[in-house]
């Protein structure tokens, strides 16, 4: 198995999330005063997905989470996961792993 | 004008009514941009994106690109009011562990309880109480990395480099502080915890009375409809307690300046103040209601008139608290305390005595004409000078691009600069100021002005520049540039020694060419 998939992750506490205008949007607390371009949309998966980082749950429940919710088979849903992670850490967005 | 009255009439409905009225059905996209135009102004563009968003047929009318203007407007001020509250509990969280106590004020104290989201309001920069031993508190967060770039008699302003954020950072909650006793351990003791990133808000109570006191005596009761806002939704969303208000009140000696502000946000925005509160204080003659839109930003606040009304009886006080006004930590000389009374004199007669003048020799404000061109529009030139005005009013600091080489070395073409507004930080001589001339607006050096301007019109030059450019008002400063991005300390951006050889450059160009002609 993937390490990154047997890994809890937990969302960043200097990472804002909020829903407008039906967009889930992150907003890093280290940018600079109104500078829109360092904010990050979300889509449906990606919100699904940043709302299971609880620190708890490892990346394996969160997949078997996104083949429940969204149809999707395993292999993608996996890759999909392992991608969005990918992006989350090198924003800044995310804390640990921590160890199952 | 009428356009914008109107704009601004169709926001303020939007806002009594909590729905979203109809949009004219002639010249809807005129409409629809002057009205987004105005909620931004206003503060409430958010609001308003929301309202289109969420009611689908009489959404139908407002044009996609106005709609996707409101949107990006809306994620800007959610950006920027996440990272204002962050900001807000950085600071109290900073200041509690050094054992000093503070509230916020204003909209970082009412962002998170009275609003649904940080998108729906913006405020223009936060605002923190520091409720124990203010100098103290100003060093603390001075050794973590904020600068101080301007100063009033109630707060320092303090900006943050890494985040380009600003705070005030108060010791009284008006300016000439004294007038309205603060009773830092009642409003401590009534503080209430925050749930979101701000740790400690006033209380309900300390709120209203603060709002009040800020639109009666800092603004004379004209502020945005987002401001007016809060009082209504204060009203409808947090539940006040009589006693404790009539006491907080009466221990602020706010009862008139409460008494004005609620009467204002009544007729405003219909804010529903109860009976028992609108009887508690009979309102002098000066401050009764006038039409909504009076109280509402563009409109001039007679300052001079409203602080008389509100302090009837207490005039010497006022005198005194404006001339004189005492800053925690600092010791003045009787003769300093003169001299600087003497120069706050000055310059509030500049400011205030035409003005004054004139509402004593002509009709009330309400019934006086507006100015503006034959057409009642404004040209595209004035029209963009009111945005920048109104930007540099709702922000912090505007980030401009400079084009021309005529200030090397100071400022090169591609810099970019930030400008503040002249209330943030009046300009003085030395000052690069973005300045309003007959063919456009400039980025030159003031180099006649404040703190000597000896009553002549103010001077501006370019530093490459071998003559003064034409006589300004002081009103024709739009704004004093107070730092280049990327570089912090390297340039002159406030030379004084600069200033004084442009001067001097510029009378030996202005004799020589008298004595050519």
């Amino acid at each position: 198995m993937n390490p990154a998939l047997a890994a809890a992750f937990g969302r960043s506490e200097r990472m804002v999330a909020r829903r407008i205008a039906g967009e889930f949007i992150l907003v890093p607390l280290v940018g600079r005063g109104a500078d829109i371009d360092s904010i990050f949309n979300l889509n449906r998966v990606g919100a699904f997905v940043w709302e299971q980082l609880d620190g708890q749950k490892n990346g394996s429940a969160i997949v078997d989470g996104l083949v429940e919710r969204f149809e999707v088979d395993r292999e993608t849903a996996e890759a999909d996961y392992l991608g969005f992670i990918e992006q989350l850490r090198s924003i800044g967005a995310l804390t640990g792993p921590a160890s199952p | 004008m009428a356009e914008s009255k109107a704009s601004l009439a169709f926001v303020r409905d939007f806002l009594t009514q909590g729905t979203l009225p109809p949009l004219p059905r002639e010249t809807p996209w005129d409409a629809a941009a002057a009205i987004a135009l105005a909620a931004r102004e206003q503060g409430v563009a958010g609001l308003l994106h929301r309202a289109i968003d969420s009611e689908g047929e009489t959404a139908a009318l407002w044009p996609a690109e106005i709609r996707d203007a409101l949107a990006r407007d809306r994620r800007t001020a959610l950006a920027r009011g996440v990272r204002q509250l962050d900001l807000a509990g950085r600071v109290l969280g900073r200041l509690h562990r050094a054992g000093l106590r503070a509230l916020p004020l204003k909209g970082a104290a009412l962002l998170e309880t009275l609003y649904d989201s940080e998108d729906a309001r913006t405020m223009a920069d936060v605002d923190v109480l520091a409720l124990d031993d203010w100098p103290q508190a100003r060093r603390l967060l001075e050794e973590d990395g904020f600068v101080e770039c301007a100063r009033a008699d109630h707060a320092a302003v303090l900006r943050e480099p890494a985040t380009g954020a600003v705070l005030e950072l108060h010791h009284g909650v008006t300016s000439s502080p004294g007038l309205f006793p603060l009773d830092r351990d009642g409003l401590w003791s009534r503080s209430v915890p925050g749930a979101g990133q701000v740790p400690r808000l006033p209380s309900a109570e300390d709120l209203l009375i603060q709002l009040s006191l800020h639109a009666a005596f800092q603004h004379g009761l004209v502020l945005s409809l987002a401001q007016w806002l809060d009082f209504r939704r204060l009203f409808e969303r947090r539940s006040l307690d009589r006693e404790r208000l009539l006491a907080a009140s009466a221990a602020a000696r706010a009862a008139v300046p409460l008494a004005a502000a609620l009467e204002a946000a009544r007729v405003v925005l219909e804010a529903p103040v109860p009976e028992w509160l609108r009887t508690a204080q009979p309102l002098p003659a000066g401050l009764r209601a006038k039409a909504p839109l009076d109280f509402v930003i563009p409109s001039s606040p007679d300052l001079f008139r409203v602080r008389l009304a509100l302090l009837r009886g207490r005039w010497i006080a006022l005198v005194r608290g404006t001339l004189f006004p005492r800053t925690p930590g600092e010791e003045t000389s009787l003769l300093r305390g003169a001299g600087r009374g003497v120069a706050r004199a000055a310059r509030l007669a500049r400011g205030w005595g035409p003005s004054v003048l004139r509402g004593l020799l002509t009709a009330p404000r309400g019934s006086r004409p507006r100015s503006g061109h034959a057409s009642g529009t404004p040209p595209p030139g004035a029209r963009a000078e009111g945005i920048l005005r109104s930007l540099l009013g709702g922000f912090p600091f505007l980030r401009l691009t400079v084009t021309g080489d005529c200030m090397r070395p100071a400022l090169s073409p591609g810099d970019r600069v930030h400008v503040v507004s002249p209330e943030q930080r009046p300009p003085r001589v030395g000052d690069v100021v973005l300045a309003r001339h007959r063919d456009g607006l400039r980025l030159h050096r003031l180099v006649w002005g404040p703190p000597l301007a000896l009553g002549l019109r103010w001077r501006t030059q370019a530093d490459r520049g071998a003559i003064w450019d034409p006589a300004l008002e002081p009103a024709d400063v739009l704004g004093t540039v107070v730092a280049v991005e990327g570089a912090p300390d390297r340039r002159p951006i406030r030379g004084r020694m600069t200033s004084l050889r442009s001067l001097l450059r510029g009378l030996r160009s202005w004799i020589r060419l008298e004595r050519e002609t």
